[in-house]
């Protein structure tokens, strides 16, 4: 007899506990984020928030990504408790992700509360100042349609003099004269003056009944009763404005970056094929949208951001080319620059290709050779951050940091080389930090001295 | 105006690293990925494994409609190739008074008919048993047939036909472990040639599968353990492009 012997075997410790990690951390960013209530942030916060972009736009484009995290950890989403876990570029994606997903949870909001207006016969501005009244009895937002469908009913019936509306809200001094040429936001107030003002509490009950239906009618008649609606309509806030306004905008917005999923469940791969497209695809339709109501530095800031998300993934695509691949990209890269010389340099060309189709982006991709150089349109220092490198040093602080699966019998651990080339693009990137937290983080994230002091 | 993305996947040449790609990737734990992929060694193991493999040793697999190769192992398949294999090997070892007196003549048939005096009175077991001691001889360079009864070669090619999956049984074990369902003249053979050591810790999988066998080839079984791995590999590469394909899908892009 004679053994055949088939060995595998997978160590997946080190990846698995990072990964597990940077999971749970994103959990808890969500929950965080959840609770703090970023609608209201936007709502209430634009300014800063604007602010707080701004300088992230420029961190990024002067390639500070380490001080950009610190920008987004002070903006007070969380970043922070991430830092620690992954790589720099990784973590201002998740950033720029999540603060999207915070604009995905406010319009949806947004979107809801319009789906309920329209469905209560109301505007949003109406709807609003109604919640705070309904609430103040314990009534849902979620029963005004049901309320006004059942008010809406009730007055169809008072131009029958002999229906029990009519007779009820006679006996509060109301008929169908008085609620002629009014919209349903106010009828609602008419009815709660006069059921404020009827001496007969039983009548203003039974007109509440007859109005709201047997089940919800006497609690709304006791908030309509009680109700403010110059102060509540007073202390309406200004994006029941924006929503009403911009509420069909939202839904389109919501189905263009329907796609828009942040997941590091793949860093490397999953990063360049999932995360940065998404982004990539929400940045060129976020160009097109108007955020005027959300604020305009703000979404500015934002589609900039992504923007800058863009080159990344342009220079991730590069790096994962083929060398014939680059040749090609090196080349419409060079082709595009020349363009663009040409408009610059000869008066009326930028006329004359103005049928041309404009391009949304224009930037350069990482050098291995002059041509990409002379295709460059940046600055010294970002075509300097964007040189691969590839130290002996980097190479063992990943494979420390994402060990991974090793091969069995014939087979030996490898680091991915698409990995390593994705790791230092943002090595690259990183190195452009001249920031002092930066080289700290960096050391944190690489366990490794020699890296941060290269930066 | 749609936006193309490269799903070049490059640099990926160990079954760890599509392993790790895959697991980056998709959404599955590390755990069920070296599970499936795994498992999918050992379902290549099966095709390879005599009397699957085929004339290339490239394995036995299932097509599609389409001529498209599947995952599937084509286990009748191969063991209708087997039975091919065993009715040509015995007609290399054995010739019958019936066949001699068509192929043979003169000199040669009168020689023939000295040798099967010895023969004639063989009891069955008796040429089953000088067959399996013999047989690897008939092969290179070819002999000249042995005289044999009628009925002693068709027990002889039943007995064999009889023996089919014993050497695939050997992967017994692994086949239960993974979920690889084998069909009934393999699984009869039981798992008393087949052991499996699995090794799990949190996030360590590791398991070494033995496949104990007397078959003269079994050396060249050995060699196809590296070839599953392999084919699985070009598993893993599919899976991992239509991921990325899926991915930039969702992400609005026109892969390429």
């Amino acid at each position: 007899m004679s053994d055949v012997t088939l060995s595998l075997g997978v160590d997946a410790s080190q990846m698995e506990s990072g990964l597990g990690r940077a999971k749970s951390a994103l959990k808890g960013l969500e929950s965080q984020a959840n609770q703090k209530g970023i609608f209201e942030r936007i709502n209430n916060d634009v300014k800063n928030l604007g602010g707080t972009f701004s300088t992230l736009k420029d961190q990024l484009a002067g390639g500070n990504i380490v001080g950009a995290l610190a920008t987004v950890s002070r903006a007070g989403v969380g970043m922070g408790s991430l830092a620690p876990l992954l790589g720099g570029v990784a973590i201002a994606m998740a950033g720029v992700a999540v603060v999207a997903r915070g604009m995905w949870t406010a319009m949806s909001r947004a979107k809801e509360m319009r789906n309920t207006a329209e469905q209560s016969g109301l505007l949003v501005t109406e709807l609003m100042p109604l919640q705070k009244i309904f609430g103040q009895v314990g009534l849902e937002a979620e029963q005004i349609p049901v309320v006004m469908t059942q008010l809406r009913a009730s007055l169809e019936t008072l131009g029958d003099p002999a229906s029990k509306a009519s007779k009820a809200f006679e006996k509060i001094g109301l008929n169908a004269e008085s609620f002629k040429g009014k919209s349903y936001y106010e009828a609602l107030k008419l009815i709660g003056g006069a059921l404020g003002s009827a001496k007969d509490k039983t009548d203003a009950l039974n007109a509440a009944t007859e109005a709201f239906g047997a089940k919800k009618g006497v609690k709304v008649g006791q908030a309509l009763a009680g109700a403010d609606f110059g102060k509540m309509e007073a202390s309406t806030p200004e994006s029941a404005k924006i929503i009403q306004e911009q509420g069909e905008m939202f839904q389109k917005f919501q189905i263009a970056i329907q796609n828009l999923k942040p997941s590091l469940d793949g860093l490397f791969l999953g990063m360049a094929s999932e995360i940065i497209p998404a982004l990539m695809d929400a940045a060129a339709k976020i160009e097109k949208l108007d955020l005027v109501g959300m604020g305009k530095s703000f979404g500015k800031s934002i589609s900039e951001g992504l923007t800058k998300a863009l080159e990344l993934k342009e220079r991730l695509a590069f790096v994962m080319a083929t060398p014939a691949e680059r040749k090609e990209m090196q080349a419409q890269k060079l082709k595009e620059y020349e363009e663009e010389r040409k408009r610059q340099l000869i008066p009326g060309y930028a006329e004359a290709q103005k049928a041309a189709e404009p391009q949304l982006h224009n930037y350069p991709m990482p050098s291995e050779g002059p041509q990409a150089a002379r295709g460059a349109t940046v600055s010294t220092g970002e075509a300097k951050a964007l040189k691969i490198e590839r130290p002996e040093s980097l190479m063992s602080s990943i494979a420390k940091m994402g060990g991974g699966a090793s091969g069995m019998g014939v087979e030996s651990l490898n680091v991915q080389r698409e990995q390593l080339s994705v790791m230092q693009q943002m090595l690259a990137a990183l190195r452009a930090s001249t920031n002092t937290q930066g080289r700290a983080s960096m050391i944190d994230i690489y366990g490794n001295s020699d890296i941060a002091v290269t930066a | 105006m749609a936006k193309f993305i490269s799903t070049n996947i490059q640099g990926l040449e160990t079954f760890a690293d599509y392993l790790n790609a895959i697991y980056l990737t998709g959404k599955r734990s590390m755990k069920e990925q070296a599970y499936t992929h795994f498992g999918g060694v050992v379902r290549n193991m099966y095709a390879i494994t005599f009397p699957m493999g085929g004339k290339n040793r490239s394995g036995s697999f299932k097509f599609n409609k389409n001529g498209e190769r599947t995952g599937s192992v084509d286990f009748a398949g191969g063991k209708k190739a087997g039975q091919i294999v065993i009715a040509r090997d015995v007609n290399n070892a054995f010739m019958t008074p019936k066949e001699a007196a068509v192929m043979l003549s003169g000199e040669r048939m009168r020689a023939f008919q000295e040798v099967f005096k010895k023969y004639r009175n063989e009891s069955p077991e008796a040429a089953f048993v000088w067959y399996l001691g013999t047989r690897n001889k008939f092969k290179h360079p070819k002999p000249v047939r042995r005289p044999v009864t009628g009925r002693n070669k068709a027990f002889v090619y039943k007995k064999l036909t009889e023996r089919q999956g014993t050497v695939a049984a050997g992967w017994n074990k692994a086949g239960a472990y993974f979920g690889i369902t084998v069909p009934s003249w393999i699984s009869k053979w039981g798992s008393a040639n087949s052991s499996l050591t699995v090794q799990e810790s949190e996030n360590t999988y590791k398991f070494v599968a033995v496949c104990s066998t007397s078959h003269p080839n079994a050396a060249e079984l050995q060699a196809d353990a590296d070839k599953a791995m392999n084919m699985q590999k070009g598993n893993m590469k599919r899976i991992l492009l239509n991921l990325l394909k899926q991915q930039n899908k969702r992400g609005g892009f026109v892969s390429k």
